[in-house]
């Protein structure tokens, strides 16, 4: 594979990995390619202004190239992919742990703590983790972990390392 | 360019909801870390239970997505209750803020601050002082390597919630950020991911700080 089939590849998996919702993925390692790649180099490479002495080295940042380009974006596809499932599924794991260990708890749930003034309740180990925004009343935009669904977890970590040995070999293939 | 259209047609399935977006992927990081704290706890011999401000629907626990404050209820956001032995106790928080050394308020990550602090701010609707709360942590879910920015605006946070001990931590690492951490003595637990080494030293830290507190 040369430089140019190699530009190729990073624009066509920058899209795919847009439509997939990881556009935030691809504007960092963007941000990351805008400012080059960083290097020590020796007093003998330096080429910028200013003389350092024989024994220093320097910071310096040069274009990344086509291949380091294609490498960073699938490490970092391949990076929030297998952790983002690992995470869900220590969560599920937590919670579920969680519930087997004390079943007195949901005896207690939904007691009203006391404390004053209090709306404050105890509730029990809980099945399902709900993300909602502290500023609006609307859940219309809440995402979910359903804890219990583990089989649904299950098939997702498996077809998280499915794609992450599919870049894995993807990062072997455009390499030089 | 075949292996690219395999990885487009397995990515679907294998990108949980909760990855799509930047601040959807830190808020799942925030959840886990929380989780990792109670682990610290129970390994440090507390008991976890757990509260809602207000009713939450059955079976539910709500993280804020946006910092808010112990006692906001516009919806019934849940928290931790850990224990000790002797009965001393703290809440653990996620997303809520802190009145640091110059009475301004920061968004923590994750909060471990003491029950009755906590009680009297959801009284009084105020935020719970920095000298009232034993850890904060800033939790970063990043794709890539860390930004020098965010490691100083750390530094700014951390010297005005000196009451409490701040980590910093972060499932990828940076040199650059670790010579920066080493230079200012600060607490940055790095490649913290499910099974790390991370992970386990995270756990062990917090456990410490939790083991201070029952000692003091």
């Amino acid at each position: 594979m040369d430089d140019t089939e190699r530009d190729e590849l990073y624009e066509l998996l920058v899209n795919t990995f847009e439509r997939a919702g990881l556009e935030w993925v691809t504007d960092e390692v963007a941000d990351l390619v805008a400012e080059g790649f960083e290097a020590q180099v020796t007093a003998a490479e330096w080429t910028g202004s200013g003389r350092p002495k024989k024994s220093e080295s320097r910071t310096t940042r040069r274009p990344f190239t086509s291949f380091e380009r294609v490498d960073l974006l699938l490490e970092a596809v391949g990076r929030v992919v297998s952790q983002g499932v690992a995470i869900e599924a220590s969560l599920v794991d937590h919670f579920r742990s969680e519930r087997e260990s004390d079943q007195s708890e949901t005896a207690l749930a939904n007691r009203q703590v006391k404390e004053p003034g209090s709306f404050s309740r105890r509730i029990a180990p809980p099945s399902k983790l709900v993300f909602r925004s502290s500023t609006s009343q609307d859940v219309a935009d809440e995402r979910a972990v359903e804890l219990e669904a583990s089989d649904f977890i299950d098939s997702r970590q498996r077809s998280a390392l499915v794609l992450f040995q599919m870049i894995q070999q993807l990062r072997t293939e455009v390499s030089p | 360019m075949e292996l690219a259209s395999a990885i487009e047609a397995n990515l679907a399935d294998a990108i949980a909801p909760n990855l799509t977006s930047a601040d959807a992927a830190c808020d799942l990081y925030e959840a886990y870390v929380f989780t990792l704290v109670l682990r610290a706890a129970r390994v440090e011999n507390f008991v976890v239970t757990y509260e809602s401000v207000g009713q939450a629907p059955l079976g539910t626990f709500i993280f804020r997505t946006s910092p808010g404050h112990v006692y906001t209820n516009t919806h019934a956001y849940c928290y931790a209750v850990i224990t000790s032995q002797e009965g001393l106790e703290l809440e653990v928080h996620v997303g809520v803020m802190v009145r640091g050394r110059s009475h301004v308020a920061h968004e923590c990550d994750v909060l471990v601050v003491e029950r009755q602090e906590a009680i009297e701010c959801r009284s009084n609707r105020v935020d719970p002082r920095h000298t009232r709360s034993e850890l904060t942590v800033e939790c970063k879910f990043y794709s890539k390597t860390l930004a020098l920015g965010l490691l100083r605006s750390f530094i700014g946070l951390s010297a005005d919630l000196n009451g409490a001990e701040n980590r910093l931590v972060t499932n990828v690492t940076s040199a650059s950020v670790a010579r920066l951490f080493k230079a200012h003595n600060r607490y940055w637990t790095d490649h913290l991911s499910p099974g790390s080494d991370g992970e386990r030293r995270f756990v062990g830290e917090v456990a410490s700080v939790l083991h201070r507190f029952q000692s003091q």
